[in-house]
């Protein structure tokens, strides 16, 4: 309950940060994953490019 | 020596000498009590399991020794103590009628004991049952618990009024709780388990008075640390607003409104504090007009002669900014609150903690309300954009104060700065480059002070500091341009490679936020962190082996798979050393498992990275993936399902990886494909075991959709066969049904790659 008394959120200690940060690396996963399967917008023909 | 001999059935008799003791007319006041305190004690630390099936016998003891007639407060309040402990395996006596009434009958009665241990263990019990027990308290409630507990929430002895605050805490929490499983039931087209019976909301017009007298009851030099019945009282009003959201309204207002200009600041405080408790809950189109009249009144109570006042005054306007942002962000308010949180920024650590806080919440409500570009690039301006030079420059400045360490007030500060310039939109990417600067020299001049540190306090103090300033770095690093990275790169990594040579990198904490910083460089570089390379990788290497602290372990395989994605073929050259050590961690037991799924979709990424080159490693990693994906958990445990759930999208993942690797990327398809063959058979039962696990994820629902997709592509006819299966028919109609774009996307996707098949063949 202690902890509940005048709580403040946060959005940026180390554990949100560390979780955010997760989340980004799964997401640019997910985009390079469906680059090549061409299902997401840009350019198709560079191979290199994310 | 009952908590390790029990559970291996040794001292079989143990249990039924205690409580023979205990009901023995025979046995001292001091056996009883000794015996009773053992019993609790065994009680508390026990697996309930063991004790399970004697739990008749030990209850029989604790009510006998409980009751009204037992003339010893010693004893009586052993046995209460011993019920508290017991009361997680009482489930059965609490299902069967008149064993529940004994035991409420003797609890109650214990409440109203002369003696103050007593009742303050009994109440206790009842703040506990009515958490274990909620659907059984029909019957008490009104009889018997409302009136006590309202009593003993107006007691002056401050531990039984916590306690009769605690309980309406815990009736809150339970019908809060309550209330969702009823909106998953209806989601469902289901009945709920459990139901709410409305108590916090029926008791409401009783119980606020009383909290809001006892939010009077504090003292200005209180124990920060102290828990006491006005902080009780104020979570307790924040948790009824919570519940019984509107309805808590109309009993609190008029309160504020009498009280917040009282010449007394315990009165002034206490209404502030009421008016932030309920912020949150009722409907916030209802609050907006509220909180847009109170407005100037708090921002005057910020300078109040009363720090207590201050600081509630500046905690509730965090709430504000944080739960009802739209009755602030607008010009009228805007400016003298921005004047009023600016000059709160040099006031006591605890106002300006919240005011810090309150600039995160703003930050983030001001960017979301901006006007967003239709090609989802950032906005040009937002209603911050005038003020936003000075809040930085003020935030860094309070980030340096020398009390900075009170209050939390040093991380308030750079979180403040982190989520303003997370949410900041184009006109002021000027001063977010000129904060990378700055945040560069502190962290250069930091590095330069270690060898000046000489206390344990210190020491903490400064590695927190580095923590914070490469968490700050990382998020102006996410906003700095591809144009711009470059030109401070050099810097940067001088800096991160420092700290990591430093006695600091060595900390748990410094090492993982310096981690995160290098992966961001390295997304926001890509190629271009190859010249880093090899000055880097030792660090790297060191980082995947300290799995002690696995969340820097963590932040190493992430690394890996960033760069893989930034360098792609690149990262050949060090694959071999990689992979070693990513398999040992995988087969090493010391490795917490939180680790072991990031791992396997890293093998994802180093095979959609060097393609063919994998197969150097193929054979080791699909039979890694194929133990991997047979995995069973404990499926009563929540956490283990989500965990089971992680693993099966590591696997997932990495199956795609290797088959979009092999089978080359774009136009350029390749022959080593054939090799997964073999594989491809122990995938599709893989993807139709998840199919028909009712605990699956949508995103793994989402991932296994994609490797049918990759697979056709791959095997083209081949697949046929294999994916024409109801399993996998109707997986891929529920990722199609699914509320999750992705799973939508891949699904429909992976539906049309399986009909092209079919045409192919058929014509």
């Amino acid at each position: 309950r202690y902890s509940q008394y005048k709580m403040k959120s946060t959005k940026q200690d180390q554990e949100s940060r560390r979780s955010r940060l997760l989340e980004f690396q799964k997401s640019r996963r997910f985009d390079s994953m469906n680059h090549v399967r061409k299902l997401t917008d840009g350019n198709w023909n560079d191979p290199t490019q994310e | 020596i009952a908590c390790a001999e029990l559970p291996h059935k040794l001292w079989p008799d143990l249990i039924v000498n205690c409580t023979r003791n205990v009901i023995n007319p025979a046995s001292t006041e001091m056996m009883k009590e000794s015996t009773l305190d053992a019993v609790g004690y065994i009680c508390q630390d026990i697996d309930p399991e063991i004790l399970q099936p004697q739990s008749n016998d030990i209850l029989t003891a604790i009510v006998h020794a409980m009751k009204k007639e037992e003339p010893s407060n010693h004893v009586r309040l052993a046995a209460t103590n011993a019920l508290l402990n017991s009361l997680e395996f009482t489930k059965d006596n609490f299902e069967k009628e008149t064993e529940r009434h004994l035991i409420m009958q003797v609890v109650c009665e214990a409440t109203q004991s002369t003696d103050v241990r007593v009742r303050v263990a009994a109440m206790q019990c009842l703040v506990k049952i009515m958490s274990l027990f909620y659907i059984y308290m029909t019957h008490y409630m009104g009889p018997a618990l409302f009136a006590i507990t309202i009593d003993a929430m107006e007691h002056e002895n401050d531990e039984i009024a916590l306690q009769g605050i605690e309980f309406w805490s815990t009736v809150c929490d339970e019908e809060v709780d309550l209330a969702i499983e009823l909106s998953e039931a209806a989601e469902q087209g289901r009945p709920p388990e459990r139901t709410s019976m409305f108590y916090a909301k029926g008791a409401l017009q009783y119980l606020v008075p009383i909290l809001l007298v006892s939010l009077t009851k504090q003292e200005e030099f209180d124990d920060d640390d102290e828990w006491n019945p006005c902080k009780a009282a104020g979570v307790c009003l924040m948790l009824l607003a919570t519940c019984c959201e509107d309805d808590v309204v109309q009993h609190v207002l008029p309160f504020v409104r009498d009280n917040i200009r009282h010449e007394d600041w315990r009165y002034r405080d206490a209404a502030v504090m009421a008016f932030g408790s309920v912020l949150e809950g009722p409907d916030p189109e209802k609050m907006k007009p509220i909180v847009e009249q109170a407005m100037p009144m708090l921002i005057e109570l910020l300078k109040d002669p009363s720090v207590v006042v201050r600081d509630t005054a500046a905690w509730t306007v965090g709430r504000v900014c944080e739960i009802l942002p739209n009755s602030v962000l607008h010009e009228a308010c805007l400016h003298p609150l921005l004047n009023a949180l600016v000059e709160g920024l040099v006031a006591e650590p605890r106002v300006a903690s919240n005011v810090c806080w309150a600039f995160s919440s703003l930050a983030e409500a001001a960017y979301d309300n901006a006007e967003q570009p239709d090609d989802g690039s950032e906005p040009e301006t937002y209603c911050l954009s005038n003020y936003f030079e000075t809040i930085v420059e003020r935030l860094l400045q309070t980030a340096e104060r020398t009390d900075g360490n009170q209050h939390n007030l040093r991380n308030a500060a750079y979180e403040a700065l982190m989520e303003l310039v997370k949410n900041s939109p184009k006109n002021c990417y000027v001063i977010v480059q000129k904060t990378t600067m700055t945040i560069l020299e502190r962290l250069e001049r930091v590095l330069s002070m270690e060898s000046a540190i000489q206390s344990t306090n210190d020491r903490v103090q400064y590695n927190d500091l580095q923590s914070l300033l490469c968490a700050t770095l990382q998020s102006v690093l996410r906003k700095v341009t591809p144009e711009d990275a470059p030109k401070i790169s050099d810097q940067i990594m001088t800096a991160l490679l420092r700290m990591f040579q430093s006695t600091t990198g060595k900390a748990g904490g410094v090492q993982e936020d310096a981690l995160l910083a290098m992966s961001t460089l390295i997304e926001v570089l890509g190629d271009k962190f190859q010249k880093y390379m090899d000055a880097f990788k030792p660090y790297l290497l060191l980082g995947l082996k300290n799995f002690a602290e696995y969340q820097v372990c963590l932040a190493a395989v992430g690394i890996v798979g960033d760069l893989c994605r930034a360098l792609g073929q690149n990262v050949r050259p060090h694959c071999d050393e990689l992979m070693m050590m990513l398999l040992e961690n995988l087969g090493n037991d010391s490795v917490h498992r939180s680790v072991k799924p990031q791992i396997l979709s890293v093998f994802g990424d180093i095979a959609l990275a060097i393609g063919m080159n994998f197969k150097h490693y193929l054979d080791v990693v699909m039979t890694t993936l194929q133990q991997a994906s047979q995995a069973q958990v404990d499926k009563t445990d929540y956490d283990m399902i989500d965990y089971l759930n992680e693993l099966r999208r590591g696997c997932l993942e990495a199956y795609t990886g290797i088959v979009q690797g092999f089978e080359g990327r774009c136009d350029t398809p390749s022959s080593d494909v054939v090799l997964i063959q073999p594989h491809v058979n122990h995938i599709v039962s893989f993807i139709e075991h998840i199919s028909v696990d009712d605990d699956k994820s949508d995103s793994n629902v989402a991932a296994c959709c994609g490797l049918i997709g990759d697979l056709c592509s791959a095997f083209s006819h081949q697949m046929l066969p294999m994916v024409d299966r109801d399993t996998i028919t109707n997986l891929l109609t529920q990722g199609r049904r699914s509320k999750m774009q992705k799973a939508k996307t891949l699904a429909t996707w992976a539906t049309k790659e399986i009909r092209r098949l079919k045409n192919a063949t058929s014509s």
